[in-house]
């Protein structure tokens, strides 16, 4: 009998990198290089990720961007450093333990969310992969953390295995099982110093760890149902949302999430410039050993001296001094600098000429650079070919573009965005000169505006995108007692919109005479986009009504009166309400709704009395009591009736009492 | 086993899945016969200059990995002599030292040339090799050896830092005779515990010390017994951090300093290319120290040849 031949499935591990999803830096750093390969110690970004992958032994390496003139670069440095990392020039020789490194580009891709489903729709992902920023340096024991996932998937079924260190979200995490129970990100929005606990989260772990500064170095290892939970909903855009949904309906789907600080290893994220500076110094102070500064990460080459007590790495064809004036710098090759200048914690690049009485400090500087006598940097980065004249002062936080040039004693401030190339005009032919207040006389500099966003992007580091209104807004308590509601303003602005879509779902639908069910469903579908609670869409639903009457009659200039048209609006909408007034608590509500929609427009006061009719005797979405209840009770809320209002709705309650009275009479 | 290639024996290398120095010279010397035993040279030279692309890689890369480096540079002298025999030269020469009687190192001057097609070089050059090998293989368990014939009754020895060709030494000695060891812990890693948990599970007397009082202990001590990364050309060698400070007060107390160094750790480095090898790994994340206060933790240390007393080796 022949023997039963085993099918093992080969389990390649794969890493997914994601490079490019969001634009982070700013204008004057992405417009020559991708994020990605812009260098950190002289060695692009990417190499650092690679690097590390392969020494984990991952075997292939999904590189995602967006299509856009960059990727051309991005995927020319991945198939050339990929060669000279082999030594080959075939490039499709499958060589066993290697690393296959592979980009993958579309067009519209946002965020983590869209590369997810992107890669979900291109099945290239085959089983439990790594999820890495492309930004990161790490020397995480990644084998170790797979080996672990992939235990806990055999016992249980899990969706993703995330690990975190230490600064800016909250986590509740189970001390014996590792489940996550609560992932609170902590943006520079977020004035309360408190977190809400449900305490359904309480009952059924056993020990808890409760973690209120975790840093996330973005690393992740992920199980191959999370490509497919992204794509089934597509509102997630970043990891929060995800992390946050699988929490949120742990009972639906059976999913959980485990999470382990890790205490070994170095994880640094270089998302915006200062993290960039900030990462480059503890490279250089070689915290990410062995990924070092003097081994070229392309090339495997020592490629620069390195004096261990200064932490000064250089070329060898660098001239500089290497007194004590120099701490912490890595001066790439041809790089000349003058011996009375003073370097701390900088990053040169090739070919760079620094005249006397320089200071920089913390500073990253590209190739090509010619600053010129007694000038200052500090914190900042300055692009390639970029000439700063004598006594230039370059405060903290400003990006120098590529090809910038600024004259003599120019004095910049802080946080300022040079650009060489005009901003576009808007009609394209102009020539805009480049202004002599901003760069000095013979330079040529633009200032590059960036909207408000990208501003508050800039001081919360480790925000992932500025979509974090999104991700970070917090979360709409289900509960009924919601005192301690955080008003953060992004609530307010998913509700306007809210209220702006069910507006127009509803006005369109009154011009079209659509079917209720139609309706109901646009509303639904708005009510998930926006994450709005029940009793937020059940207000604007009757607001939306009542307006959607008042624009009708504007619409036909007043030909048909207001009320006509309010009352058949609501005749029209009467499956509507049906559906969303249920209970005697949304009557209560729809009423407040009626109370706060008069107060905030006048014209609908004397229509109160007929909507309330309308809504108890004709459609009987009310009950008599519920009104009267109302009327008496003041509102459950806060607010209590309008004086303008009682008064119209005396009459209206008086005479449902009499009915009420009647109908008992004759029950009787 | 299969082909490895060279670029293979690096990435190992680079990825440090050797454990051994001893386990990277037999791989070294198992690619070093891959080559040779391949058949993509004819003459001398073109063996010679293969070989000499595998020992500058290998330095270029990675500089502080000696131990293929040097076996790099014996098989090159062995491809030499053999070449030389085969066409009947240099018979009986006497060379100067020892390092040059083993090692030809490639980067300085010319190799030889060695144009002539010999047929049987491929085979001797094989053989040679083989007995290196051979050599390695038992390097261990000959100087473990020696070690009942240098240690003696009732004797006090320090030694310092994991090195298993010390401890194998030591445990041989200890089966016959009786003597007691002192261990210095070594921070920041505190190498020193398990080297002295695996002293006394032989059955040795062993006291474990702090670093800094290896000078007073040093009066009462009879020898001083370390291991060694690699040998330099001076006769000085370049070991453990912490071993210079070690190496000075049996200097001061006339203590024989003994250094356990199988033959394949010679080099030709001169002792001026040492570099310690400095990481940060042990500090904890987010101390705050940085940016004015700078941290290095080294790895590797240079003991002069004015220290050292003797070798044991396994020749």
């Amino acid at each position: 009998m022949a023997p039963k031949a085993e099918i093992h499935e080969e389990q390649v591990l794969q890493a997914v990198i994601l490079a490019q999803c969001e634009q982070d830096y700013g204008d004057p750093v992405t417009q020559d290089v991708p994020k990605v390969l812009a260098p950190l110690a002289n060695t692009p970004l990417l190499e650092y990720s690679l690097e590390w992958l392969e020494r984990c032994g991952v075997e292939e390496a999904i590189v995602y961007c967006r299509a856009d003139t960059h990727l051309e670069t991005i995927r020319e440095h991945c198939r050339v450093a990929f060669m000279t990392r082999r030594g080959d020039t075939t490039p499709a020789t499958t060589h066993p333990g290697g690393l296959r490194v592979n980009v993958v580009a579309s067009e519209d891709c946002h965020s983590l969310g869209d590369a997810m489903r992107d890669l979900y729709a291109k099945s290239l992902l085959k089983g439990d992969f790594i999820l890495l920023q492309g930004d990161t340096v790490t020397t995480l024991d990644l084998p170790a953390l797979v080996t672990e996932h992939r235990e806990s998937r055999a016992a249980d079924r899990n969706a993703i295995m995330t690990c975190r260190k230490t600064t800016t979200a909250t986590l509740l995490v189970s001390a014996s099982t590792n489940k996550l129970l609560l992932h609170r990100r902590r943006g520079g929005r977020s004035t309360s110093s408190r977190l809400s606990v449900p305490t359904e989260l309480l009952q059924g772990a056993g020990d808890i760890l409760a973690y209120p500064a975790a840093y996330d170095p973005s690393v992740t290892i992920c199980s191959e149902v999370v490509p497919s939970l992204f794509s089934d909903n597509f509102d997630y855009s970043t990891l929060d949302s995800l992390v946050r949904g699988v929490i949120e309906q742990e009972e639906l789907l059976g999913y959980t999430i485990k999470c382990r600080v890790l205490e070994g290893g170095y994880a640094g994220r270089a998302a915006s410039i200062n993290s960039l500076i900030g990462v480059s110094g503890e490279v250089v102070g070689r915290q990410a050993y062995p990924l070092v500064p003097e081994v070229s990460q392309t090339s495997h080459r020592v490629r620069y001296h390195h004096d261990a007590f200064t932490h000064t790495y250089w070329d060898p064809s660098a001239k500089f001094p290497k007194g004590s004036m120099v701490t912490g710098v890595v001066v790439g090759a041809g790089t000349e600098v003058s011996p009375t200048a003073h370097l701390q914690n900088t990053t040169l690049g090739d070919h760079c000429t620094l005249g006397d009485g320089v200071v920089v400090r913390e500073s990253v500087v590209m190739t090509g650079v010619c600053v010129k006598g007694a000038s200052k940097l500090e914190q900042c980065w300055v692009g390639d070919n970029v000439v700063l004249g004598e006594g230039v002062v370059v405060a903290p936080g400003c990006v120098i573009g590529a090809g910038v040039t600024l004259g003599d004693r120019v004095v910049l401030a802080p946080g300022t965005r040079l650009s060489a190339r005009p901003p576009l005009g808007d009609l394209g032919g102009d020539v805009i000169e480049p202004d002599p207040a901003v760069c000095g006389v013979g330079g040529v500099a633009y200032v590059v505006d960036q909207e408000e966003e990208e501003e508050e992007e800039e001081e919360d580091e480790e925000e992932e995108d500025g979509g974090g209104g999104g991700g970070g807004g917090g979360e709409m308590d289900e509960s009924e007692e919601s005192e301690e509601e955080i008003q953060m303003s992004d609530d307010e602005y998913n509700m306007n919109e809210f209220q702006h879509e069910v507006q127009e779902s509803l006005s369109t639908a009154l011009r079209e005479g659509a079917a209720a069910e139609n309706v109901v469903l646009e509303i639904n579908a708005s009510r998930h986009a926006y994450n709005v609670s029940m009793e937020d869409v059940l207000t604007s639903v009757v607001q939306g009504i009542l307006k959607a009457g008042q624009e009708r009659s504007t619409a036909s200039k007043g030909a048909e009166g207001l009320w006509p048209a309010v009352k058949s609006s609501i005749t029209a909408f009467q499956g509507v309400l049906r559906n969303y007034v249920k209970k005697n608590r949304d009557q209560i509500l729809l009423l407040n709704a009626v109370e706060s929609l008069v107060r905030s427009c006048p014209p609908f006061l004397p229509l109160a009395k007929g909507v309330l009719f309308e809504l108890n005797q004709t459609h009987e979405i009310l009950d008599d009591e519920v009104i009267v209840a109302w009327y008496r009770g003041g509102a459950a809320g806060a607010t209590s009736p309008l004086p303008a209002l009682r008064t119209a709705l005396a009459k209206f309650v008086e005479w449902l009492e009499e009915e009420e009275e009647e109908s008992e009479e004759e029950e009787d | 086993m299969a082909q490895l290639s060279e670029r293979e024996f690096i990435d190992k290398l680079r990825f440090e899945k050797y454990d051994t120095e001893q386990a990277k010279a037999e791989e070294s010397l198992y690619l070093m016969e891959c080559i040779v035993g391949s058949v993509h040279w004819k003459t001398g030279s073109d063996l010679l200059n293969l070989l000499r692309n595998v020992g500058t890689s290998v330095q270029a890369k990675m500089p502080w990995e000696t131990t293929p480096c040097n076996m790099v540079q014996r098989v090159i002298k062995i491809v030499i002599d053999e070449y030389n025999t085969l066409r009947g030269e240099n018979q009986g020469v006497e060379y100067p030292s020892l390092s040059q009687s083993m090692l030809v190192d490639p980067a300085c001057g010319d190799l030889p040339k060695c144009t002539e097609v010999i047929p049987e070089l491929q085979d001797r050059v094989l053989e040679a090799i083989a007995e290196q090998k051979a050599e390695i293989e038992q390097s261990q368990e000959l100087i473990a050896a020696q070690g009942v014939s240098k240690i003696h009754n009732d004797e006090v020895i320090v030694m310092c830092a994991m090195c298993p060709l010390v401890l194998a030494f030591l445990t041989k000695a200890a089966t016959q005779r009786k003597f007691h060891v002192i261990v210095a812990e070594r921070a920041p890693k505190y190498d020193g515990h398990p080297v002295a948990k695996a002293l006394c599970t032989a059955g040795i007397e062993t006291t474990l010390i702090q670093d800094s009082a290896v000078f007073p202990i040093m009066s009462r001590v009879n020898k001083v017994i370390v291991g060694t990364e690699t040998v330099v050309t001076n006769g000085g060698i370049e070991t453990f951090v912490g071993a210079a400070s070690l190496a000075s007060p049996p200097k001061f107390y006339s203590v024989p300093l003994y250094v356990c160094t199988p033959t394949y750790k010679f080099s030709l480095m001169g002792c001026e290319e040492i570099s310690h090898q400095t990481t940060t790994s042990i500090i904890p994340e987010g101390t705050k120290f940085w940016p004015s206060v700078n941290t290095a933790l080294a790895q590797l240390d240079y003991v002069p040849p004015e220290n050292v007393t003797s070798l044991i080796t396994n020749k």
